[in-house]
């Protein structure tokens, strides 16, 4: 590997990146998926998507996880081009995917058994994950006695016990109720501060992706391209009052028009 | 009580139907005979029943490990269970003898197929992130059966063995009626052409006693080994203090 220098290597590169799925039916056509999307995200930055449903940004993940082959572009991570799975990412889907027989610690700890490491020295980092987001009562539990909310703390816990460098996260908390959704963004806003990792947050909510990130990439419907861009001035750490301010409903006014302009095809 | 009252008030003929009390003196009085004889059948099932687990679960693991496989062997195994075991008795007891083998073998072709649909049922009904989750780490194949798929398939396994238990005692009955000289079914054939319909009744009563017994058991072994596995989805306790 040629010698980089880290500063100025982007975390993530998005390239022109396109995904053509084969199609659906025997004498169907090929089903355009991502069109074109080329973004950068800084290390330790915190970039969300947003975009109307069905735009691509699970596809988008998956390429970037190094789980579906790229059609054409391309897509480095820290100046590495993916081709396949690569092990410095740490991710968390919607729903939690615990494993129901092992008990909240040995879940947090499966990504080491798979990396084949020794548990031994992870297990202290597994235990001050779990004391970071208010888990380690529960560390002998299984996942099925928790709360949805717990259960995502958990996964994140998980996605974060090998220290990569990249965490990447698809709609985590969509599927829980508002009042945990804004606990786990205050929760996630202080991990991120602490650990400082470079997050790409996938989210439906506007609000959710103005109040976490640096920057957010607005795409348009399927098959998607990068419509437009923000970059999210607000001081940190950030409170959940500050998104009554004039400033946060500025930020959240223009993206939704942007996405209610991508939907209605214009833009 | 109600069955008892009928057999006695309408006086029906102990060899149609014979009263409660009737049958639990069969039972006193064949007490040895029926003890042994339900020891061999217990053998038979048992013995079958852990040969369909042991062929069952890695035939299993292969056709979920390979689409090749699976295409290939399950519509084989398909064709195979659709043949009545009852009807292929004769020709296994031609095959294997009058010994207890051939009973063996009747118990463990009844029970092999639960085994094989609930756990490859099990293997492959596992979350798609769960896998994607695995992968995005490099896991190999064989890190994917051990640490996801196969406890996954755990509890299918298990309910997958209940079934073929019951029907491994009903296979090895099958086979001692077909052609044997000892096992419940034995006795049961015996008594019944010579109208002991009491003793019919005695070994019926124990054949179910055994079935449920094997049932339960396997419950047992379940609860102990899955201790995490709650069928209903019980409610969770600390879920409501969520913070």
């Amino acid at each position: 590997m040629p010698d980089k220098n880290t500063l100025s290597v982007p975390a993530i590169a998005m390239q022109q990146v396109r995904k053509v799925y084969p199609p659906l039916k025997r004498k169907g056509d090929p089903v355009l998926a991502v069109e074109d999307i080329s973004f950068t995200v800084a290390r330790s930055e915190f970039v969300s998507v947003v975009g109307p449903s069905g735009c691509g940004k699970s596809t988008l993940i998956k390429m970037l996880a190094g789980l579906l082959p790229i059609t054409s572009g391309t897509i480095e991570v820290d100046g590495n081009l993916v081709t396949g799975p690569h092990d410095d990412i740490g991710i968390v889907f919607q729903s939690p995917v615990l494993l129901k027989w092992r008990s909240v610690l040995d879940n947090v700890l499966f990504p080491i058994d798979i990396l084949k490491k020794s548990r031994k020295e992870f297990t202290q980092q597994a235990e001050e994950l779990l004391h970071l987001v208010g888990l380690w009562d529960f560390r002998d539990h299984y996942p099925s006695v928790l709360s949805g909310g717990m259960q995502q703390r958990a996964s994140l816990c998980r996605s974060l016990i090998h220290d990569p460098s990249l965490l990447v996260m698809d709609e985590p908390f969509g599927a829980l109720d508002a009042f945990t959704r804004d606990e786990m963004n205050l929760e996630l806003q202080r991990v991120w501060s602490q650990r400082r990792k470079t997050v790409l947050f996938i989210t439906h909510s506007i609000q959710e992706a103005v109040f976490l990130s640096d920057r957010i990439v607005v795409l348009s419907t399927r098959p998607s391209k990068v419509d437009s861009i923000f970059t999210i001035d607000l001081p940190r750490p950030r409170l959940l009052e500050m998104r009554y301010s004039e400033a946060f409903g500025h930020y959240t006014e223009q993206i939704h028009a942007r996405i209610m302009q991508a939907r209605s095809g214009g833009g | 009580m109600v069955w008892q009252l009928v057999t006695v008030v309408f006086d029906i003929p102990k060899w149609l139907l014979p009263s409660p009390i009737a049958i639990l003196d069969a039972m006193v009085k064949n007490a040895g005979a029926l003890w042994t004889n339900s020891l061999v059948t217990l053998y038979e099932s048992l013995v079958g029943f852990l040969l369909s687990v042991a062929i069952g679960v890695p035939l299993a693991v292969l056709i979920v490990w390979s689409p090749y496989l699976r295409n290939t062997v399950y519509p084989v195994l398909l064709l195979f269970q659709s043949i009545p075991k009852t009807a292929i008795a004769p020709l296994i007891v031609i095959w294997f003898g009058h010994g207890i083998f051939s009973k063996v073998v009747v118990a463990f072709l009844v029970a092999f197929f639960p085994i094989v649909v609930d756990t490859a049922a099990g293997l492959m009904s596992v979350e798609g992130d769960m896998l994607n989750l695995s992968r995005s780490l490099k896991s190999s194949r064989v890190q994917e059966f051990r640490y996801i798929r196969l406890p996954n398939a755990l509890p299918y396994f298990f309910s997958g063995c209940k079934v073929a238990i019951t029907l491994a005692v009903i296979g090895a009955v099958i086979g001692e009626f077909v052609g044997g000289s000892q096992g419940l079914g034995y006795i049961i054939l015996l008594a019944a052409s010579q109208l002991q319909t009491s003793l019919v009744f005695a070994a019926l009563v124990i054949l179910s006693i055994q079935g449920i017994l094997l049932f339960y058991a396997i419950g047992f072994v379940e609860r102990v080994l899955l201790p995490w596995y709650t069928p209903d989805t019980s409610e969770s306790a600390i879920a409501a203090g969520g913070g």
